[in-house]
């Protein structure tokens, strides 16, 4: 046996699960000839030295889980985009090409018109395409989370009065977010989402979400926020307000209403109620 | 209920569009696999990424996954490929971090092996021997490394490296055995490391 074959089988020796008669014929091989020997000696050496690497502490990243999911946010943000700004993408799209090429034509014909006139027009830069401001609020399991994506230089600004925490910012430009909102309070509680390009204001959002505690609040009279509060406390369910929140209204409830029968039961009085795609309870007052 | 039948909950969940599912099932494995990825790479930040870079795949392609391996095993072998494709890229090479410290989030720290109340020349010794060995691994074929480290780093049997790889077993056994040999060459001009006593 030379040098070539007694290396292959080295890792069966070494793992003992090697025939009776190879190992046999290696063993004779090693004696015979000392490069042999010596090349599986070292061979042995570095094989035990691997478990050593197992033992290294490798430290987890802090943010290691929130770097994938935004990985994941963002893949699924760029893919919302490809639809939306493909040209060729569908005739929907097709048309915003030929729309998007009209207005083009314009805003140069504009520049030119304005250099002829030799004035000092500002019309020199085409219109770029902005990530539209996007909230939206999904339910599951009674836990509300907000989606939010928006335009440069946008943010959605979380408050809420009542708890006395400060708001939280998070930025949205160009990139989607997720944000669990959560009452660890035993009583509904209302946080309002404001979504700001810059410093100005662009739309708001307010939310009623349930506290820990249920109790029945069946019948009432108040402000629309009132009314979203009952609904969470006694349904344990959260509630979106749209509209003027502080408008008078009253509700009569009872405790054995579903989904279905509360948006009717809220319908009696001057409360529209409604169940968005996402599971929201929605109310607004008329 | 089995950590199996845990993981196919989450992952016929995950596979109907639900986020929440899709979210616990990155952090039942992100630890796993971030291991997996810096003893491949030596970096955390190059591990960080190719994670990402994987679990990225694991979304986009999980209305396919149907279960034939186990979970964890379908993501290694998506690491193993997330970092030959990072490999392919970067030909010049990694820059890491075969000397004795880690780049953590708090800037450099020492390698930290378990001890086994060694003495300090025992340490020293260990540690240049890691280190050689190290430096060595990140010299080798991508291929064989990752196998290397699969094998006596990860602890994954010679049937879970074939699933992750997908060859067959006496592949995989002959593939190592060669993996072993060019290490063992690699490490033959610091036979003194390996010979002490």
């Amino acid at each position: 046996m030379d040098l070539t074959q007694a290396r292959e089988l080295y890792s069966a020796y070494y793992e003992g699960t090697i025939e009776r008669l190879s190992a046999v014929a290696l063993e004779t091989a090693m004696q015979a000839d000392p490069e042999i020997s010596e090349d599986y000696q070292l061979f042995a050496s570095v094989m035990d030295s691997l478990p050593v690497l197992a033992q290294e502490s490798v430290p987890l990243p802090h943010d290691l889980h929130d770097r994938i999911m935004q990985r994941i946010d963002h893949h699924e943000w760029e893919k919302k985009q490809e639809k939306r700004f493909s040209l060729f993408g569908g005739p929907k799209l097709a048309w915003f090409g030929v729309a998007a090429a009209v207005f083009i034509g314009f805003a140069a014909m504009a520049v030119i018109q304005a250099n002829k006139a030799g004035g000092t027009s500002e019309a020199n830069s085409v219109p770029v395409a902005q990530t539209p401001f996007e909230v939206s609020f999904t339910v599951e399991s009674g836990a509300v989370t907000l989606s939010a994506i928006g335009p440069l230089n946008s943010s959605v600004v979380l408050t809420s009065p009542e708890a006395g925490v400060p708001a939280q910012t998070e930025a949205t430009s160009n990139r989607a977010v997720k944000i669990p909102l959560q009452n660890q309070s035993s009583n509904p509680r209302v946080v309002e989402v404001t979504a700001m390009v810059g410093k100005t204001k662009r739309d708001s959002y307010v939310m009623v979400l349930p506290g820990t505690s249920r109790g029945a609040q069946l019948t009432g009279e108040g402000t629309l926020i009132d009314c979203a509060k009952a609904v969470a406390k006694t349904y344990g369910t959260p509630v979106q307000v749209e509209g003027d929140s502080s408008k008078a209204c009253r509700w009569s409830l009872t405790q054995k209403d579903t989904t279905d029968t509360l948006v009717v039961a809220l319908g009696r009085t001057n409360v529209t109620a409604r169940v968005s795609a996402s599971g929201i309870l929605q109310v607004s007052a008329r | 209920m089995t950590q199996a039948a845990d993981d196919a909950v989450l992952i016929t969940q995950a596979q109907k569009g639900d986020r929440t599912a899709f979210d616990t099932l990155v952090g039942r494995y992100e630890a796993r696999a971030y291991q997996y990825a810096f003893r491949l790479t030596r970096n955390p930040e190059t591990a960080s990424d190719i994670v990402s870079d994987a679990f990225l795949r694991v979304y986009t392609a999980l209305h396919n996954f149907r279960g034939q391996s186990a979970f964890g095993t379908w993501l290694y072998r998506i690491i193993t490929n997330c970092y030959l494709d990072f490999r392919k890229k970067d030909k010049s090479g990694r820059t890491s971090s075969l000397d004795s410290t880690i780049k953590g989030e708090e800037g450099e720290m020492e390698r930290q092996i378990q001890d086994d109340a060694d003495g300090p020349v025992e340490l020293a010794e260990r540690s240049a021997r890691e280190g050689a060995v190290q430096e060595a691994l990140s010299h080798m074929p991508e291929q064989q490394q990752a196998m290397l480290v699969m094998f006596h780093v990860e602890m994954k049997s010679y049937e879970e490296i074939a699933q992750v790889l997908d060859v067959p077993l006496g592949t995989v056994k002959s593939r190592l055995n060669r993996a072993r040999l060019a290490l063992r060459d690699l490490l033959g001009q610091q036979k003194e490391l390996f010979f002490t006593g």
